[in-house]
């Protein structure tokens, strides 16, 4: 016990050499504070992103292979991936689960659509194209998916079935209700559905409404028709679509849009391998969605590279100033220890009594600079992560507004740093403890005097 | 019976031809002051740092009540058996002289109840006022400072006192008290005093005037 209080009375002695110790400790710590503040958030982000998003696969073009293509000469050779392969792509064992969509704007004699017919436009909103001869203007557009559960409107509260219940068989089908309301239509109805040529040949899609849904999502295109409304949208099975395509049309009536999901956001590379050995047209690649990914991402793994090379600077930096510091101070430091341990002082004793000493700057240092990296780790990050738009702005870089990332304060940061802050103890004691172990007390005053 | 005995001691430094302590054979007793005398370089404070422990014999051996040093932690000897008081000092200066005092009773595990007050009576002793204790050493006197170093050395109640040159810094008034305070230990407190010097001065309190001449202790 009198070690420890010796201890604490010593750094007050020593005033002089424990305030510039402390200064540089608190300084590096708080710098490793923000550091590890910065990248362990950053980490979270880049993990949490891959999994909530780092497995939805898209098809999408490989715009590195067109340019080579370009490059060599002539045109990219970008031909349209067949449905075929979209569904074979579906079987692959990397994958949890695939969302195959079809959409089949279309008419309806008997129902009328939501905004059908208008062509005026608003300040935002252009006005729709404006159709052609031998067919009919899409009054609504049908969806068929293979599953219901993977639908994100529903699934993120922006359409929930209010009545009734989500198709489960073929030829049911979920309509709007403005939809329902403009049309007076009820659970059980049945609905007739054709597609927009005047002279169609083949007869109607027939479907059957077993739920309504409250519909808030918006208009997600540039002008105001019925097939822009979305809630002129009546949503069915893929099956459903596949048999009437097949059996009744016997033409194509739409094409087939599908999302992967990958088992684990690690498979990418091993999909996309398979997808091109499975047929898949070289300049298309499979991707995550490349937007959310610059707008999540890109800041993150920047912010998280420039907190890793400041960290780094700042620890060899620090640790080569308190070791020269230590160097400087040996030779006051060789007399306290040569004292104590003539006095009979064992060299443990001795040893332990340093490593409080460190131990208690660094205790208080760590708590100091915790509390300012917390406090000022955010407007730094923001400072960065502002810097590296402007610049990439500036330099012609495409400009994505990417997301503020907000930093808070983990047990693992606090372990991290408190690591570093005992590996710091360590580093400043070192020099007088090895003193103690090297030299016998008597050699170390006469020294000294 | 010898609280302390030199039986054939030697030492070389490292890297020189000659030894310059040969084959020393001497028990020292309690109630005795002792005075070793010797020229610059005759090897007085080596034969010192030996008999406290504070280094070790190239040969021979060391007996503190008939035990070996080599057989007993010097760190238990230097902080419990032996008190030392150097030349120059050796106290923590950033400290006050009262926790220099502390100190020394806390490393050798004293058993006192109020080490405070205990080290203020020591200080006391030594002619160290209340006032003068809570002032650091930096701040006090030669002969001020050499006093502390008695009073650290007699924190403890050693068997044996060792000082190196204790006077060789001070005033002859100073000397002359210091000098009466190690008499005063080694005749009323029966304790063994040994002390370095080269002042016939401080030799004539002696009990007993040992000369340190071409490496061999004899009486004068």
């Amino acid at each position: 016990m009198y070690i420890l209080k010796n201890s604490i009375k010593n750094l007050f002695r020593n005033k002089g050499r424990n305030i510039i110790v402390a200064i540089i400790i608190l300084s590096m710590l708080t710098f490793t504070a923000i550091s590890m503040i910065i990248r362990n958030t950053t980490d979270n982000v880049i993990k949490s992103y891959k999994e909530q998003f780092g497995s939805e696969i898209y098809l999408r073009y490989d715009e590195t292979k067109i340019k080579e293509d370009e490059k060599n000469g002539g045109w990219a050779d970008i031909p349209e991936i067949s449905d075929d392969i979209k569904i074979k792509l579906a079987n692959s064992e990397y994958l949890k689960e695939t969302m195959i969509s079809v959409i089949f704007p279309s008419y309806a004699k008997d129902l009328k659509g939501l905004d059908q017919g208008k062509t005026e436009s608003n300040s935002n909103i252009g006005t729709a194209p404006s159709g052609m001869e031998g067919y009919y203007e899409p009054n609504l557009t049908v969806y068929g998916y293979n599953t219901p559960d993977l639908l994100k409107d529903f699934k993120e509260g922006k359409r929930k079935i209010t009545s009734g219940k989500m198709f489960t068989n073929n030829d049911e089908c979920v309509v709007s209700e403005d939809f329902a309301k403009l049309n007076n239509l009820k659970l059980g109805d049945k609905i007739n559905i054709s597609d927009t040529t005047k002279s169609s040949e083949f007869p109607p899609l027939k479907l059957t409404i077993a739920g309504i849904y409250f519909d808030s999502t918006e208009n997600k295109y540039g002008y105001i028709s019925a097939t822009t409304n979305p809630r002129n949208d009546i949503i069915t099975t893929y099956e459903t679509m596949k048999k009437y395509q097949e059996n009744v049309a016997k033409k194509n009536l739409y094409t087939v849009s599908t999302t992967y999901y990958l088992k684990n956001p690690d498979m990418l590379k091993q999909f996309n391998k398979e997808a091109h050995e499975k047929g898949l047209h070289k300049n298309y690649m499979m991707s995550t969605d490349e937007l959310s990914y610059n707008k999540i991402v890109k800041p993150a793994e920047s912010l998280a590279k420039v907190s890793n090379i400041f960290l780094i600077s700042v620890l060899i930096i620090g640790s080569i100033i308190l070791i020269l510091l230590s160097i400087l101070s040996i030779r006051e430091r060789k007399y306290e220890i040569g004292v104590l341990r003539a006095m009979g002082m064992k060299k443990g004793k001795v040893v332990r009594g340093i490593l409080y000493e460190s131990l208690i700057t660094i205790s208080v240092c760590l708590v100091i600079g915790l509390s300012i990296g917390a406090i000022t780790a955010q407007p730094i990050s923001d400072i960065i992560t502002q810097n590296q738009q402007d610049q990439n702005s500036s330099f012609g870089g495409i400009q994505v507004n990417q997301e503020k990332i907000n930093l808070s304060m983990s047990y693992k940061t606090v372990i991290d740093v408190s690591i570093i802050a005992l590996l710091l103890a360590i580093i400043s004691s070192s020099v007088g403890v090895l003193y103690i172990l090297r030299y016998e007390p008597m050699k170390i005053l006469s020294d000294r005097n | 019976m010898s609280i302390l005995k030199l039986s054939n001691i030697s030492y070389q430094y490292d890297g020189a031809n000659t030894k310059v302590l040969k084959n020393i054979n001497f028990n020292f007793n309690q109630g005795k002051l002792y005075t070793i005398m010797g020229k610059s370089g005759s090897g007085k404070t080596t034969l010192l740092s030996i008999i406290s422990g504070l280094d070790l014999a190239t040969s021979g051996e060391v007996f503190w009540n008939e035990k070996n040093l080599k057989n007993i932690s010097r760190d238990d000897y230097r902080g419990k058996g032996i008190g030392v008081i150097f030349q120059g000092y050796n106290l923590l200066t950033n400290a006050t002289a009262l926790e220099n005092i502390i100190l020394s009773m806390n490393i050798s595990e004293s058993k006192e109840i109020d080490k405070k007050q205990y080290a203020l009576d020591l200080l006391k002793i030594v002619g160290i006022n209340r006032e003068t204790s809570d002032r650091k050493i930096l701040k006090l006197s030669g002969g001020e400072q050499q006093r502390i170093g008695i009073a650290r050395a007699l924190s403890h109640n050693p068997d044996i006192i060792i000082a190196d040159e204790p006077t060789g810094n001070l005033d002859f008034d100073t000397e002359e008290n210091i000098m009466e305070i190690l008499k005063n230990l080694a005749h009323n407190q029966n304790k063994c005093v040994i002390v370095v010097t080269h002042s016939k001065n401080v030799s004539k309190y002696a009990d007993e005037v040992l000369g340190l001449t071409l490496g061999n202790l004899t009486k004068i």
